[in-house]
């Protein structure tokens, strides 16, 4: 019998994952991850009866991913996935192959974001694309909404 | 869409990291700032998804106590809602009454379960229409809230506005409070013993006339006190208009007819007297009371509101007053009494027995108490019933009766459109001979 909660699934490896790339990376700040990795996971621990968890994991967490991405791309993008996973798996909004698709589909959409600022010698050009894709989904949807609450009133809105 | 308070520091932490990333060109930063704000955007999406799901299963189903409910009695409504739950969406449902109505008791907000496939919930209450008219439901408003957002969305299409509540006018039966003083009014009528009475006191002002000096009640107190005096008055005629029926054929000139005649007489009283009250019937049905107006301006606005044809919840047909019916008995047992010859004998016994009968069945109407609760409030002398004299117009005797007993003189004028080549009837005439008596 599984006694582990499911977000387990997901903070080990990050735990696991985070001292091996500080030891094959070896940076100058060694310990900034592993310190950041342990107030993570303190939050994790500490804030299980606390409202409004999610922003205190996703603060710790952005910590965390920040001191990763400075050693490497791929620790950045490995941390926010964990991270992600942690926090979702908490929620309880990682249960189901729809969210597991979801979850896979952030992942790729990520791992393409990651890949641009990679690529990019500046964060002024992929801000700007990514502002701009945000801003276009956002007015998509607000259409889509406006019209959703059009059809529901009846035609008057 | 609204964020709920993790959001809105989330939403933060996503400005700060990218306003960092920009200032500082670190691109550590900026993914991090990116990725959360992406992961945002894809529960948003989500949440939008699980929401639209929701909507579309929502069903709604509202019955009434009654189809048509007269304004300031209460309702029974139950509605039964049906929707499929989503796992992490909670669905509060709230039931909006028409508007203009006071929720009286019951419960409009529901809060469901989520994740339960297509349940159905039961809300209760009462409401009590404060207007007249065909009054619409104002739909149901479903609150969405997840972790990370909250949304109200309003169903009010047709299916979840029906059924339409009709209201019926309903009258005036009581004064208002501010006339009101524990149980009693000032009428200001004077004593019958003598022509002039004293009102009241009140401390002498520089100008008073030193007549009106109370010399004993300034003696026993000190200070000047002057009498307030009042004289007998005589009150405005109370005008009753009848009208008719809008749901039936009506001569539209003597109506026209009519609605100038009342206006020139409402002129006229308010002139004289300064205030008037006028009381709208419709038939059996009391429509509204203009209770001892003194601004012509707003008077003539309110018959300009009122004087139309009304609906009537209430229909008389050949309805005799109780009082009436006693009367006619009596007046066959005196006749059968003098009578000789036996078959007038017994025709008049059976006239009694089919009399006594429709007096034993008959219960008196709750017109009459109505009629008789409104005109308690006011004083009056006169009053002038103004009627078209079409349809049933036994519900007239049920008006002049209550008001003769009061000792007040009731004139019913019935008006008439002008015909050429016949004499015109007699508009004028005593309610003794009664209309539909």
């Amino acid at each position: 019998m599984n006694t582990f909660p499911p977000e387990f699934r997901f903070l080990v490896p990050l735990a696991a994952g985070i001292i091996a790339i500080t030891a094959y990376v070896r940076p100058e700040t060694w310990y900034l991850a592993p310190a950041l990795l342990l107030a993570f996971l303190g939050i994790y621990a500490v804030s299980r009866s606390w409202p409004d968890r999610g922003f205190y994991l996703v603060c710790s967490g952005m910590l965390l991913t920040t001191a990763a991405g400075t050693m490497n791309l791929w620790a950045g993008l490995f941390t926010v996935w964990m991270v992600g996973g942690t926090i979702c798996s908490s929620h309880g909004i990682l249960k189901e192959t729809q969210d597991f698709h979801s979850f896979l589909c952030f992942c790729g959409i990520t791992t393409a974001v990651a890949l641009l600022i990679e690529f990019s010698n500046h964060v002024v050009i992929p801000l700007s694309i990514l502002a701009a894709g945000f801003v276009m989904v956002l007015v998509v949807q607000s259409v889509r909404v406006y019209q959703f609450k059009k059809h529901y009133s009846g035609g008057a809105s | 869409m609204q964020l709920r308070r993790c959001t809105q520091g989330i939403c933060l932490v996503i400005l700060l990291l990218l306003s960092g990333a920009l200032a500082l060109d670190d691109p550590a930063l900026l993914r991090a700032g990116s990725t959360l704000a992406i992961g945002v955007l894809g529960q948003y999406l989500v949440f939008d998804s699980e929401v639209r799901k929701i909507a579309s299963s929502v069903q709604c189903r509202r019955t009434l106590g009654r189809n048509m409910v007269r304004r300031g009695t209460s309702l029974q409504v139950t509605s039964r809602i049906t929707l499929r739950g989503m796992p992490r969406v909670h669905v509060i449902i709230e039931e909006l009454p028409p508007q203009k109505t006071l929720l009286m008791d019951g419960e409009t907000t529901i809060d469901t379960v989520p994740g339960s496939p297509g349940q159905t919930y039961v809300c209760r209450y009462r409401i009590i229409p404060l207007i007249h008219g065909d009054l619409r439901f104002s739909g149901i408003s479903l609150t969405f809230k997840n972790l990370f957002f909250s949304e109200t969305l309003i169903l009010s299409r047709e299916t979840e506005t029906d059924p339409v509540l009709s209201v019926l006018p309903a009258g005036l039966f009581q004064a208002p409070a501010s006339d009101s003083l524990e149980g009693t009014r000032d009428n200001r009528k004077a004593s019958i013993l003598s022509t002039v009475d004293i009102h009241s006191l009140r401390e002498y002002q520089p100008g008073d006339d030193l007549r009106h000096v109370d010399w004993k009640i300034s003696a026993k107190y000190n200070k000047m006190y002057i009498r307030k005096y009042s004289t007998p008055t005589s009150f405005p005629p109370l005008i009753i208009v009848d009208l008719p029926w809008c749901g039936a054929p009506y001569p539209e000139k003597a109506f026209a007819k009519m609605i100038s005649e009342v206006t020139g007489m409402v002129t006229d009283t308010l002139q004289s007297f300064q205030h008037i009250s006028i009381l709208f019937i419709s038939g059996p049905n009391i429509i509204h009371l203009i209770r001892e107006e003194k601004n012509p301006a707003h008077c003539l606005a309110e018959l300009k509101e009122w004087m139309h044809p009304a609906e009537r919840s209430v229909h008389f047909y050949h309805m005799p007053d109780r009082n009436d019916l006693r009367s006619m008995i009596r007046h066959c047992e005196d006749a059968g009494a003098q009578a000789r010859d036996p078959q007038v004998r017994a025709a008049l016994e059976t006239l009694k027995e089919r009399y006594s009968g429709i007096l034993y069945c008959q219960r008196n109407p709750a017109f009459a108490g109505q009629i008789t609760r409104t005109l308690s409030q006011l004083l009056l002398n006169n009053a002038y019933l103004f009627t078209l004299g079409c349809g049933d117009t036994s519900h007239i005797r049920h008006v002049v009766r209550p008001l003769r007993t009061c000792q007040v003189q009731v004139t019913v004028r019935v008006v008439e459109e002008a015909r050429e080549g016949r004499p015109a009837r007699r508009d004028t005439f005593s309610a003794a001979r009664g209309v539909g008596a």
